[in-house]
């Protein structure tokens, strides 16, 4: 029973880091859509930038504990099936 | 050009000086102060003020403001 709840445990940091990185990378591509048409506005782009930082780190953190989220941020060491085998989002065993 | 007509009341900057007739205007949007990471990811905007559910049969924003209120975006210019 405790390895259940140790690994839920584990889903549920797993599940809250991504959604750090999905909150954060959503607000910067919003962002970056209003710099597009105001691209000297410097509050626009310190806001941007602030969000940048929050996902870069919760991303470093994320991939570290539970693999790439991007393909080009796959380890060396074990190789690309890491990348290819573990379970795709859309797949049932990653939710 | 618009002689006698007035436009409505829109934050300083957002309109051209000259407006024409028959023709279409979207009023620049001004910078306003972000919401926060999680709630800007559920209403689907950072910016408050392009929050706009839509609302069943009434017109004008959530917090039941009237259009010509919320046009006036986030008042300011």
């Amino acid at each position: 029973m405790a390895e259940m709840r140790l690994k839920s445990l584990d889903k549920m940091e797993k599940d809250e880091l991504l959604r750090q990185v999905q909150m954060h990378q959503f607000s910067m591509h919003d962002l970056a859509l209003y710099l597009d048409t105001h691209p000297t506005d410097s509050e626009a782009l310190e806001a941007l930038l602030a969000h940048r930082e929050a996902c870069e780190r919760a991303s470093a953190i994320y991939v570290r504990r539970f693999g790439a989220l991007r393909k080009e941020q796959a380890e060396a060491e074990n190789g690309w099936a890491a990348w290819s085998n573990t379970p795709w989002p859309w797949e049932k065993e990653a939710n | 050009m618009l002689p006698d007509q007035t436009v409505p009341a829109a934050p300083q900057g957002t309109f051209p000086a000259k407006l024409s007739l028959a023709m279409a205007y979207v009023p620049y949007q001004c910078w306003e102060e972000p919401m926060s990471a999680q709630d800007a990811l559920e209403a689907g905007t950072v910016f408050p003020s392009l929050v706009k559910p839509f609302l069943m049969g009434k017109g004008g924003a959530a917090d039941g403001r009237d259009a010509a209120e919320v046009f006036g975006q986030n008042g300011k210019g």
